[in-house]
């Protein structure tokens, strides 16, 4: 019984139901474990992976590097969530993924999973649901991205990512453990380092969020939800059957 | 919020136009010469992020160093209007 896939099954069962069978299957997977430290590399652009890789602990976060040295963070993944699920089918890697915290992950043969979705056709959905979900989350950053104001875009991000903890009970009461960098921010937001500061300042004085040392605290989800036009549809997170 | 661990912490004090901004928390930076960096792409951030109404609008970023000094100043003038 691996319990690393715990935090997969508890991903998976935020959309619908698993069945005992199910759950065994995915305890079944044959897989790896490795630590990683804080940016250490999970899979590097033009890999051709023949293992998935699962997060287990920890955040990872997928970015692509510019010529001039500048970087994007495209997406941050949470306990739970498959890293490249789509090398699967893809094969070969178009981004980076790194360790954005210190990082426990499990390597799943491909083979393993292959067979695992010949055999389950729920589960290999409820994978699928998983890889739709973070195209939805990558819609949501893009109009973050491209048309809110600096402060309602960090005030989505912080909505999202306190919504998407919660739905694996990662969340500590109205808190998170985050430990972001103002340059990683930046990183996410699009935006520059001060303007970052600047922004969660805002945030603050207008009484929706604390930030100290690596703990985001929401003081009132509902204004700041309001603030960002935070609707967590997208997310998903409820179980109906897939 | 944690900071990056090496270079100098720089203070940025923000004039949007109606509101003057005392930074008490400061960036840490790796170089001095990403203050100007920093100050330069600031500033139009600024602008989009009140939406300046009026015809007029100045944005200033005015940096301190640790020692409480300004170091760097930076301007950015926003003049608007119908041309007919």
């Amino acid at each position: 019984m691996a319990e690393e896939v715990n935090p997969l099954i508890r991903a998976l069962e935020q959309y619908d139901v698993l069945s005992d069978e199910e759950r065994d299957a995915l305890r079944a997977l044959p897989l790896r474990t490795r630590l990683l430290q804080k940016n250490e590399e999970i899979i590097r652009e033009g890999d051709r992976p023949t293992h998935s890789c699962l997060l287990v602990a920890g955040f990872a976060a997928r970015t692509q590097n510019l010529e001039d040295g500048k970087r994007q963070i495209t997406n941050l993944h949470a306990p739970g969530d498959f890293v490249d699920l789509h090398s699967l089918l893809l094969k070969r890697m178009d981004h980076n993924v790194i360790a954005f915290s210190d990082c426990e992950v499990a390597f799943i043969p491909h083979g393993a999973l292959r067979e695992l979705i010949d055999r389950h056709n729920h589960l290999s959905r409820l994978l699928w649901v998983t890889t739709l979900v973070d195209a939805a989350i990558d819609r949501a950053w893009i109009t973050c991205l491209g048309r809110r104001p600096a402060i309602d875009h960090l005030a989505h991000f912080i909505c999202e990512l306190f919504t998407r903890l919660k739905g694996r009970g990662l969340n500590d009461g109205n808190s998170i453990l985050f430990g972001a960098t103002q340059v990683e921010l930046g990183d996410i937001l699009g935006m520059s380092t001060v303007h970052v500061n600047r922004t969660i300042q805002d945030l603050r004085k207008l009484g929706l969020i604390d930030w100290e040392a690596g703990r985001v605290t929401i003081r009132d989800f509902d204004r700041l939800a309001d603030r960002a036009g935070f609707d967590p549809a997208y997310l998903n997170q409820w179980v109906e059957p897939r | 919020m944690t900071q990056a661990n090496t270079g100098t912490r720089f203070f940025f004090d923000v004039f949007d136009g109606s509101r003057f901004d005392h930074d008490e928390i400061g960036t840490v930076l790796a170089s001095r010469d990403e203050v100007r960096v920093q100050s330069t792409t600031l500033l139009p951030a600024l602008a989009s992020d009140v939406l300046p109404d009026g015809n007029h609008r100045t944005f200033v970023v005015r940096v301190r160093d640790e020692s409480g000094r300004y170091i760097f100043e930076a301007t950015m003038v926003m003049s608007t209007g119908f041309l007919d």
